[in-house]
């Protein structure tokens, strides 16, 4: 091998690598594979399967629904803050947070915890009917889009 | 006091002495005539052009600037789980639901709702630019949204469809 084949294999050698590289650099991902950010039309679904806790949904609904009033009265942000909780929960992890709020006792008729009669307990009641009494029509019907098992 | 008024002589009585007493000056008054005639002529046809070009190139910028780009699908993503033909219906309903007198939230909930990240996409490009409240001029999906619906609304919007818009 002369000198001068060896500085041509050389340089076809580099220059092979640069465009190995480049491949494995600029190769795009068309594999489908990736996680959807909209947690829609997936199974199993969800951006949010990572730190996904029932419970801890659960209690931030909760918390949101007991004080005194409805979302459409007294508390203007609360329907906002109901969707934001549930934004990247999908329906089959509702199923779960339904499941983890179980039945809590609540006053339908003021929205709230507070027992009006002292010789009887507040009837318990699911997260579904908190909701439903909470939100109004708009609200639900929007619900429904997402979760229709269950409103 | 005194230096004041005796300058203010001086400045004014100065430039009229000087003028009346050349006699070329006043000859060439006429020609000056003439000739900021013939300029005005021109200077308003050159603004006249100016004006037209400036008018020109400012609406080629503006359609430029507001024209609709379209979003491309992200492939690394699950392939949209509705058909072309789906996403121009959807678009359609969703402009359809706007009334004279305010818009349907539900209605565009309807159409909105279990979209993947590239259904989404194909709805938004089926969607492109079309006319929002009286005064917003065209918009798109998006923007289009924003234009017709409050924060509580959007905020209902974005629980259907996260992390989009």
């Amino acid at each position: 091998m002369t000198p001068k084949n060896l500085k041509y294999l050389k340089i076809g050698t580099a220059v092979l690598a640069v465009f190995g590289l480049g491949y494995y650099i600029f190769k795009q991902d068309n594999s489908g594979n990736g996680i959807d950010p909209t947690g829609n039309g997936t199974t199993p679904p969800g951006p949010v399967t990572n730190g996904f806790n029932a419970y801890n949904v659960a209690t931030q609904l909760y918390d949101e629904m007991k004080s005194a009033g409805y979302a459409s009265f007294l508390n203007s942000h609360e329907a906002d803050n109901i969707f934001s909780i549930l934004k990247n929960v999908n329906a089959q992890q509702f199923d779960k947070v339904v499941t983890a709020f179980g039945q809590l006792p609540y006053n339908e008729t003021l929205g709230s915890q507070v027992n009006v009669n002292p010789f009887s307990d507040l009837p318990r009641k699911g997260l579904v009917i908190w909701m439903k009494t909470e939100l109004g029509p708009d609200s639900i019907s929007i619900l429904r889009n997402k979760y229709p098992n269950h409103f | 006091m005194t230096t004041v008024k005796a300058n203010k002589k001086g400045s004014t009585s100065k430039p009229r002495h000087k003028v009346a007493a050349s006699p070329k000056r006043r000859g060439l008054n006429a020609i000056d005539v003439n000739v900021s005639n013939k300029l005005i002529d021109e200077g308003g046809l050159f603004l006249l052009k100016t004006g037209v070009l400036i008018g020109i190139g400012y609406f080629i910028y503006y359609k430029f600037v507001n024209r609709f780009q379209s979003l491309s699908q992200n492939s690394s993503y699950p392939a949209a789980n509705i058909s072309d033909g789906e996403a121009e219906t959807r678009a359609n309903a969703i402009f359809g639901s706007m009334s004279t007198f305010g818009n349907s939230v539900t209605n565009v909930a309807d159409n909105l709702q279990g979209l993947n990240y590239n259904a989404f996409v194909k709805v938004y490009n089926a969607f492109g630019k079309r006319p929002g409240y009286v005064t917003s001029g065209d918009l798109n999906l998006v923007e289009w949204l924003n234009d017709q619906f409050d924060e509580t609304q959007m905020n209902a919007l974005r629980f259907l469809v996260p992390g989009l818009f």
